[in-house]
């Protein structure tokens, strides 16, 4: 018997170091989200594990590679099968990507590099989208990116972008809270701002991680607790658009379990102490 | 007229690529700034191959210590064009380019430690395809076992080397019951596995594995059991096939094409 596929409440990012713990204990987590190329393997133990824990928890299958904005996207048909073939797999409640690109000619880069933000940037991620939801017989959802840079050519902000795009593809947003904080502090761009361009889109799901403030740049490192000024944006982000599922990410050295399930409360906490605000209200 | 999407991902690879190529007018801010930035993407791209690689081939870096080993990815990654999302497969040249590289060349048994470490990693990701065993074997006529054809499971992979390989490799496994070898030239036979869900090694004798060898090679039963007694007249099937089942070296076999 197989659980219900919806994602609601509070999730956290599956990762190898924290397979036994889920099998032997199936701790108190409403979800699970994994990196989808982790299971584009044939068979073997990561699928089996994924398979066995699909029984007890929703998934969310969370794509890195397809690098959905590349101009020259060889690979990207054969990502998107495997993608599809992973979704049929395991039935997930959702399936979301990156607004990013990731290779040229011949060439996958294997990162989430930013987009130039420009009127032919949007027709191609528009194009590839619908191409991707059609070919997964689902919603996809884009979920915006940190970056380090911004491009000269860029005509419009990432949030308008994506907001656009699933305006006209009918695509979800995973808004990446700690992302919009990053930008903030490399680009001088005003995180809630960033949030009002999606005030009439209700993002699907939040991603919520550590960040490492650098010399040079905010880096998105995923490896560290979530910083009180990203908390305080999640709980913004909350009044505005009403409870939305909640993803705790953390990717580099990676702690044990119960630190993430610290976080899961505390992102429980945060939701429940945010107070809806006058001008957006979602039934 | 502005700059294609094309032409501003290109400049900025390229930039990724390599350390001299120009970004000028490419990005907001001043120049010194992008180049830092630039630096920090070109980090990242280098930590994911040595992340991707270093996961495939553990023992390698082990051996070749961290430094090197993230020389060895950086310059793999950037001579080596991979077209797949999948960091996964990053892998696939990494034992031929160990094999070649230079600086490496005192060193000529590291390329096929490589070669078996991804030959692991192949195994661990393989599909989970049905095994033959005992009970399908027995059910076979008797008169047609001589003539069988048995395909290796998608999670076995024979190996061979010139050097001692699997003695190596097992000296840097958790319980290791093999020290490193004083001399690695000794030719080693060994079996990739995957009897439930860790992929391993097993070391061969030569008759075993010149009829394991046979066998994925097409060649019928009786004839590669002939192989590996003519290789060396120790090989006791009688012993073998009962091993090779319980460890599910082999596919059930297909029953639509066998009829």
């Amino acid at each position: 018997m197989t659980i219900d596929s919806t994602i609601h409440g509070f999730g956290i990012g599956l990762r190898a170091e924290h397979y036994r713990d889920f099998l032997d204990a199936r701790p108190a987590v409403d979800w699970l989200e994994v990196h989808a190329e982790n299971y584009f393997g044939d068979g073997g133990w990561d699928l089996h594990v994924l398979e066995t824990l699909r029984a007890d928890y929703p998934i969310s299958v969370h794509g890195v590679g397809l690098g959905i904005g590349s101009a020259s996207a060889s690979h990207f048909e054969r990502h998107l099968d495997r993608l599809a073939a992973l979704a049929a797999r395991v039935d997930p409640g959702l399936v979301s990507e990156h607004l990013s690109w990731a290779s040229l000619p011949g060439r996958h880069l294997g990162d989430l590099l930013p987009m130039p933000l420009t009127p032919e940037a949007l027709e191609l991620v528009c194009e590839r989208v619908e191409r991707a939801q059609s070919r997964l017989g689902r919603q996809l959802l884009l979920e915006n990116v940190s970056s380090h840079l911004r491009f000269e050519a860029d005509t419009m902000g990432e949030t308008d972008f994506l907001a656009t795009v699933a305006r006209r593809t009918g695509c979800g947003v995973l808004l990446d809270v700690n992302n919009l904080y990053v930008n903030q502090r490399n680009h001088q761009e005003d995180a809630r701002a960033a949030m009002d361009a999606l005030s009439k889109l209700r993002p699907a799901e939040i991603h919520l991680a550590g960040h490492l403030v650098t010399e040079h740049s905010v880096v998105d490192h995923h490896g560290d607790r979530v910083a009180e000024p990203v908390w305080a944006l999640y709980r913004d982000a909350v009044a505005r658009f009403g409870p939305v599922p909640t993803l705790i990410e953390w990717d580099t050295d990676v702690p044990p379990l119960a630190v993430l399930l610290d976080e899961v409360e505390r992102a429980r906490l945060a939701a429940a102490s945010a107070r809806p605000t006058a001008e957006v209200c979602h039934a | 007229m502005p700059e294609a999407l094309a032409d501003l991902q290109q400049r900025f690879g390229a930039a990724l690529l390599d350390p001299d190529a120009p970004t000028a007018g490419l990005f907001r801010g001043p120049s010194q700034h992008t180049a830092h930035c630039i630096a920090l993407y070109r980090g990242n791209l280098a930590a994911n191959w040595g992340k991707a690689l270093g996961n495939a081939c553990p023992v390698l870096r082990t051996l070749v210590g961290e430094d090197c080993f993230a020389a060895l990815a950086r310059q793999y990654g950037r001579c080596h064009a991979h077209d797949e999302g999948d960091l996964n497969t990053l892998g696939g040249g990494f034992a031929s380019f160990v094999a070649n590289f230079e600086a490496l060349a005192p060193y000529p048994y590291l390329g096929d430690v490589a070669r078996l470490e991804w030959a692991l990693h192949r195994s661990h990701y393989a599909l989970d395809a049905p095994r033959l065993d005992a009970s399908q074997l027995a059910a076979i006529d008797p008169a047609r076992i001589e003539t069988l054809q048995l395909r290796l499971h998608p999670a076995t992979t024979l190996l061979t080397s010139p050097w001692a390989i699997d003695d190596i490799w097992f000296a840097h496994q958790p319980a290791a019951d093999r020290s490193l070898p004083a001399d690695p030239r000794r030719t080693s036979r060994m079996v990739v596995l995957r009897p439930a869900w860790r992929a391993t090694v097993r070391s061969l004798a030569a008759g075993e594995y010149a009829a394991l060898d046979a066998l994925s090679c097409g060649a019928p039963l009786g004839e590669a059991l002939e192989q590996g007694f003519d290789t060396d007249p120790r090989f006791d099937p009688a012993t073998a096939i009962p091993g090779w089942l319980a460890e599910g070296l082999f596919a059930a076999p297909n029953l639509s094409q066998e009829n």
